[in-house]
């Protein structure tokens, strides 16, 4: 565990060398979020729908950070030359992932903190119960995990992942339920929702929020399981791939 | 011109280096498709009248792919920092800056080959714009070409803003994310910015953005403008013309004092 919690340091330490980067996650979550709150707006929803339309944004952009952060943060290890200085070391690239994704979970409870600021800010003063709604906000992490090895494998064969990256996130939001609940989405569409892990987040979240039993739990961790299974066979065939053709970085 | 089209060629090429590319032909309707969601639920609500009272369009469907369409243009050029940036991180910035290519020919070869790029993409949404709304009569159609027109300028003199902003403070991923993302959003890509509270609104009428996708929307669908619409195109090439002049303006001043600071990243 040494070397990941010292890339877990290494991580965090970009901070204190680039502040700015905490003045970004203060603003433009808030406004990438934000026109979908005011979209709802334009069609008048009451509060408890807008609650609803928030928690479920809340959740999605907190996972496609970590998604995100995980992915770009390995193509940049590739762009800048560092990967192959890793490899060489006694540390698998699940340990590197494994000390991004733990960094940018922490980061992450910052953001989530200030997009509920900016939640207030636009009139959406969403009551979460905060040891339920963390607790759902990490089994969903776990959730994703699967998602996040398999791009991750993608980021080593394919070395720019940015359009599937963005592709997954938005249908990962869109099918789980992000703003309209799955259970509103055509039954095709629905029956799909049923196999991402994050559809069970939200639900949960919103349950949590309308003070409802969470159901949905043990699906969401059996299917988390199933999924890191899949992502990590798919990352170790990835990463032998590439060493056997020597591309670790651009070619 | 050849180094800029030369720049331009090899940016193309990349892109369809590694066989991903053809994921972001749907990335537009991605980005649309959580709003469309809740203009759907909304509808099945019975609160469509809310909403055509509110903009002055029960097509709401249409009013969303507008701003989609209109903010991927603007965002793919001014974007063009993190081309930049990469060139920053990869180290061959040194090496570009070497050769006969100009700054604006820099500027002109990778957002020209990204703006390409998004074309395809971009096709199948105003196709299916094209499919929900029509074709407004001249000379709404017309008038919504020059808005869009005028803003890619608006988005080149944010472009140079940005990029002498990279080169002056190398890892500025924060300062081009701060600004590109508070511009096209707080200018409405999915909403009015009479939304928005008192003081971002203030904010937002800075952003010629904000002026061209309210125009390009009551152009083509007839919605409620912020302005007059002789006043708001005026207001929108004023302020589009105020971006390039300041933006080349901050990229000159920026890159003098990058290279006595010294250009590679840190």
């Amino acid at each position: 565990m040494r070397p990941v919690w010292a890339l877990v340091k290494k991580e965090l330490l970009y901070l204190r060398a680039y502040p700015l980067d905490l003045v970004n996650y203060a603003i433009s979550p808030g406004l990438i979020v934000a026109p979908y709150i005011l979209f709802a707006k334009l069609f008048g929803f009451d509060a408890e729908l807008l609650d609803s339309v928030a928690v479920g944004l809340l959740l999605w952009y907190w996972l496609s950070t970590l998604l995100g952060g995980v992915v770009f943060g390995l193509e940049e290890e590739m762009e800048e030359g560092v990967l192959e200085t890793l490899l060489v070391h006694p540390i698998t690239i699940f340990h590197v992932l494994l000390a991004k994704a733990a960094a940018i979970a922490l980061e992450n409870l910052y953001i989530t903190g200030i997009i509920m600021a900016w939640f207030f800010f636009f009139g959406v003063s969403l009551q979460l119960p905060w040891p339920q709604f963390l607790g759902i906000l990490i089994l969903s992490a776990l959730g994703v995990a699967g998602f996040m090895l398999a791009l991750a494998a993608v980021a080593l064969l394919y070395k720019k992942p940015f359009e599937l990256y963005e592709l997954v996130q938005w249908g990962l939001g869109v099918l789980s339920g992000v703003t309209r609940p799955s259970r509103d989405l055509p039954q095709s569409l629905w029956l799909i929702s049923r196999a991402i892990p994050l559809s069970y987040g939200i639900e949960a979240a919103r349950a949590a929020i309308s003070g409802q039993p969470t159901a949905g739990i043990p699906i969401l961790l059996a299917l988390s399981f199933l999924y890191a299974l899949l992502g990590r066979g798919l990352l170790a065939v990835a990463e032998r791939r590439m060493r056997a053709t020597g591309t670790t970085g651009e070619f | 011109m050849r180094p800029a089209w030369n720049l331009f060629f090899y940016t193309w090429k990349t892109r369809f280096r590694y066989g991903l590319y053809r994921w972001s032909l749907v990335f537009p309707l991605a980005i649309a498709l959580p709003a469309i969601l809740l203009g759907l639920w909304g509808e099945d609500l019975g609160l469509g009248p809310e909403f055509s009272g509110r903009t002055g369009t029960e097509n709401y469907l249409g009013y969303i792919l507008l701003g989609t369409l209109y903010w991927n243009f603007v965002e793919i050029i001014w974007s063009v920092a993190f081309s930049l940036e990469r060139a920053v991180r990869e180290g061959i910035l040194e090496s570009l800056l070497c050769t006969r290519i100009s700054r604006l020919g820099l500027i002109l070869g990778w957002s020209g080959a990204r703006f390409a790029g998004e074309i395809p993409p971009s096709l199948f949404v105003f196709g299916l714009l094209l499919a929900i709304t029509g074709i407004p009569p001249w000379p709404r159609w017309a008038l919504s070409i020059l808005v869009w027109f005028v803003s890619l300028g608006a988005s080149y003199g944010f472009a140079f803003l940005l990029f002498g902003l990279t080169l002056r403070f190398k890892d500025v991923d924060s300062i081009v994310q701060i600004l590109g993302n508070s511009a096209p959003l707080l200018g409405g890509v999915f909403f009015s910015v009479s939304l928005l509270p008192q003081p971002l609104r203030a904010i937002s009428l800075l952003f010629p953005f904000t002026y061209g996708v309210d125009a390009l929307r009551a152009l083509w669908l007839g919605t409620k403008p912020l302005f007059p619409l002789p006043q708001e195109l005026g207001l929108l090439c004023v302020l589009a013309a105020g971006y390039l002049i300041l933006g080349w303006w901050a990229l000159l001043r920026f890159e003098r004092s990058a290279r006595s600071h010294g250009l590679e990243g840190f």
